[in-house]
C-alpha cells in the first residue's frame, strides 16, 4: 500500500526492491539478559556510558551514578551533591562528567494565556573520579541545555536540545571554548537529542528524530544520512524516531525506537543488517531509550519507565 | 425533535455539491445522515462496540511534545454514554496510525475514531463499509481540516501557480490532505511540479523544505500547532501559497457491515446529545457535530 519514502516517484520501485532484499532471512542475533542490575536501581536510569574497560556507568534520575564491572556486577557508585540534578553524562580517561541544565522562569503565551514556565538557560558540568570525589567544575559557554554529551577525539561535544545544536568544546584547564557548532539542521522533538561517536576518528552519528533521519557528520559536516518514516522494518515509525543511536566497532549503526520499542542495526549506507528481536516494550510514549555498547558488541538499553537495563548479548559472544 | 431538524438542515447544507470535493470522480458519501429516533418509550438494551482510536488531540495517542494542546480524554464521555444512553464503547488507543490501519485489516473493531481517510482508503475491497456517524471538533471547535501548500517565508513563490516547475513534498497516499487533495488541485489548474517527493509525516515534509530539498511542502493544516513539527518549525518561517478543500479532521466511523443502521443512528444521537453545552469538559471544545458531507476522490 505504501511506497518507500522519501522517493522520487519514478525511482520508487528500484528503491523498494533494494530495501526489501536486505530484510530477508534474519535469525535471532541477540540473547536478552533482563536480570542485569536487578534491584540495583533505586531511581530510573536516564543515561548510560561505557568506558574502555567495559565498565558501565549508569546515571539515575536522582543524580546517583552506579558503576558496573565487565561481569555486570555493581562495582561502585556515588550521589554527587550538585544542583540541578544532572541529566546526562560522559565518561573519559577515568573521569565522569555530569551535566545539569539550569532552568529559569519565563513567561510564555500559549493559546492566548500567559503561562509561567521553567525553561533551560545554561549548563553546569561537574567532573568526578569513579569514587565520587569531585575533581573540577567546567565552564561551558553558549549551551542552553545539555541533553547528551560525548568525547569525540579530544573534544567534548554537547547536544543542546534548547538551541537544536551540537557544540564542540576544546578544554583548557576548567574552561571550555566552542571551536565549532552544528546548528539549524536538526529537527528535534520531545526533548530528546541523542548522538554518538562515529566509526571514524572525527565522526559522529546523530538521531535527527523529527526528520526520521540518522545522519553521520565528519568534522562537523554531514557526510551521509538515511531513514524515513514508514511501517516497513527498514523505516522508522511513531511520531518521531529513532530516539537513540550508537555504533558497533565495525562501524554499523544501532538505532533505538520508542513506541513501539525497536532496535535495528544498519550498515553505514542505511541497509538493515539485523533486527534485535525478543525485546519487550521498554517505554510507552515519547521517552528516550539510552544505549551503550561494550567491546564485545553487547547492547545495554536503559528503560526509565521500567527502571531497568536490558542487556542484549550477541549470539556469537555467548557461544 | 427540533435538534434533529436543525441537524438535518446542517447536513443538507454541507452536502451541497462542491463541499469538500474536487472535480475528479469521487467515492460514495462517507457521512451517515441523521436518522430520526424510534419510539423513545421503548427500553433500549445495552449496545457494546469495540472502537480503535488514533486522535491528534487525545493525550493517550498524541506525541508528548504537544501535551499542552493534546489534553483530550474520552473517559467522561464513555462513562456518560454508558450511564445515559446504555452504550458501552470499549476503546483501544493506538499511538501509531500504522497499527490502527493494521487493525482495520484484522476486522476486530466495530469502529474507529481517527482521521477518516486513514481507514476509508482501506475500504476499497468492499469487505468493509465505513460510515462517519459524527465529526469531532478540535479544541478551537473546528471539525474540518485541509492540506496547506507551504513555502519558506523568503521564497520568491507567492501563489499556487508558482509551484509549476518547482519541487514539491507531498504525503503518502494514506494522507488525503497531503496527497490526493493537493494533487487534484494541481491537476485541475494544469500545474506540473518538476519533481514530487513523498514522505510519511508533516515533519519530514517541513524538514525537506527547510533543508532546501524542495521548494514547496504540503502539510496538514494542524502541522505547525499540533504535530511534532512544533518543536522545530514556527509559523512565521513559512508562507502559505494555497489550501486544499476542507475535509473532516477527526471522525467517529462505524463499520456498517458489523453495526446495524439502527445502532449507528443511536450512537450518532447519543454523541450529539453529549456535545455542545453538555460536552464533558475533558473532551475539550464542543465535542461532536453531525458529519459533514465528504466524498473523497476515488483512488
Amino acid at each position: 500500500m505504501k511506497s518507500p519514502s522519501p522517493t522520487i516517484l519514478c525511482g520508487g520501485l528500484i528503491a523498494m526492491l533494494s530495501l526489501s532484499s536486505s530484510l530477508l532471512a534474519e535469525v535471532p542475533a541477540y540473547k536478552m539478559e533482563k536480570s542485569f542490575g536487578k534491584g540495583d536501581f533505586k531511581a530510573p536510569p536516564v543515561c548510560v556510558s561505557m568506558d574502555a574497560a567495559d565498565h558501565l556507568y549508569v546515571l539515575l534520575r536522582d543524580g546517583t551514578v552506579a558503576t558496573f564491572d565487565a561481569d555486570g556486577k555493581i562495582a561502585g557508585g556515588f550521589k554527587p551533591d550538585i544542583k540541578p540534578v544532572p541529566e546526562t553524562m560522559a565518561v573519559a580517561d577515568g573521569r565522569i562528567y555530569l551535566f545539569s541544565t539550569v532552568q529559569t522562569e519565563q513567561t510564555r503565551e500559549i493559546q492566548g494565556k500567559k503561562i509561567k514556565l521553567m525553561e533551560p538557560s545554561g549548563i553546569k558540568c561537574a567532573v568526578y573520579d569513579p569514587a565520587g570525589t569531585k575533581q573540577a567544575d567546567l565552564k561551558l559557554p553558549e549551551a542552553m541545555s545539555a541533553t547528551d554529551a560525548h568525547f569525540i577525539g579530544k573534544e567534548l561535544v554537547i547536544g543542546d536540545f534548547g538551541k537544536s545544536q551540537i557544540l564542540f568544546y576544546q578544554l583548557t584547564g576548567n574552561e571550555g571554548k566552542v571551536t565549532r557548532k552544528i546548528d539549524k539542521v536538526f529537527r528535534l522533538c520531545c526533548g530528546i537529542f541523542d548522538f554518538c561517536p562515529g566509526p571514524d576518528a572525527h565522526s559522529m552519528v546523530v538521531a535527527n528524530l523529527g526528520a526520521f533521519k540518522v545522519q553521520t557528520y565528519v568534522d562537523g559536516k554531514k557526510t551521509t544520512e538515511f531513514g524515513a518514516r514508514g511501517e516497513k522494518e527498514v523505516e522508522f515509525c511513531g511520531c518521531c524516531n529513532p530516539v537513540n543511536v550508537s555504533c558497533l566497532a565495525d562501524g554499523s549503526i544501532i538505532t533505538v525506537e520508542k513506541s513501539p520499542t525497536r532496535v535495528k542495526i544498519y550498515d553505514k549506507t542505511g541497509k538493515t543488517e539485523k533486527v534485535v528481536t525478543g525485546l519487550d516494550e521498554l517505554v510507552s510514549g515519547c521517552l528516550k531509550i539510552p544505549i551503550a555498547v561494550d567491546s564485545k558488541g553487547a547492547l545495554y538499553l536503559a528503560s526509565s519507565e521500567k527502571n531497568c537495563i536490558v542487556k542484549c548479548v550477541p549470539a556469537t559472544a555467548t557461544r | 425533535m427540533k435538534s434533529h431538524i436543525t441537524a438535518l438542515a446542517v447536513f443538507c447544507l454541507l452536502a451541497a455539491p462542491g463541499f469538500g470535493t474536487d472535480r475528479a470522480a469521487t467515492a460514495p458519501e462517507t457521512a451517515l445522515p441523521p436518522v430520526p429516533a424510534a419510539d423513545k418509550s421503548m427500553p433500549q438494551k445495552n449496545l457494546v462496540l469495540k472502537i480503535a482510536v488514533n486522535d491528534i488531540y487525545c493525550g493517550k495517542t498524541a506525541c508528548s511534545c504537544i501535551s499542552k494542546i493534546a489534553t483530550r480524554s474520552y473517559d467522561n464521555l464513555l462513562a456518560e454514554l454508558k450511564d445515559k444512553h446504555q452504550i458501552t464503547l470499549e476503546f483501544t488507543y493506538f499511538m501509531e496510525i500504522f497499527d490502527l490501519q493494521n487493525a482495520v485489516a484484522g476486522k476486530t473493531y466495530d469502529g474507529f475514531v481517527c482521521k477518516p481517510w486513514s481507514v476509508v482508503h482501506l475500504a476499497n475491497n468492499k469487505a468493509t463499509d465505513f460510515k462517519r456517524v459524527a465529526d469531532l471538533s478540535d479544541p478551537q471547535d473546528q471539525p474540518l481540516m485541509s492540506g496547506v501548500f507551504l513555502t519558506l517565508a523568503g521564497s520568491p513563490l507567492h501563489s499556487l501557480a508558482d509551484v509549476h516547475g518547482k519541487r514539491i513534498a507531498l504525503g503518502q497516499p494514506d494522507a488525503y490532505e497531503k496527497n490526493q487533495a493537493p494533487l487534484a488541485m494541481l491537476a485541475a489548474k494544469g500545474i506540473k511540479p518538476a519533481a514530487q517527493l513523498t514522505y510519511s509525516s508533516c515533519g519530514e515534509n517541513i524538514s525537506a523544505l527547510l533543508d532546501g530539498k524542495v521548494d514547496v511542502a504540503v502539510v496538514s493544516s494542524y502541522a505547525l500547532t499540533a504535530s511534532c513539527a512544533v518543536d522545530f518549525a514556527k509559523p512565521e518561517q513559512f508562507r502559505t501559497l494555497a489550501e486544499t478543500a476542507k475535509m473532516p479532521l477527526t471522525s467517529f466511523l462505524l463499520d456498517m457491515r458489523k453495526v446495524s443502521l439502527i445502532d449507528a443512528a443511536r450512537l450518532q444521537r447519543a454523541l450529539l446529545d453529549l456535545s455542545g453545552d453538555k460536552v464533558p469538559k475533558d473532551l475539550t471544545g464542543k465535542g461532536f457535530v453531525l458529519p459533514a458531507s465528504w466524498r473523497p476522490l476515488r483512488q
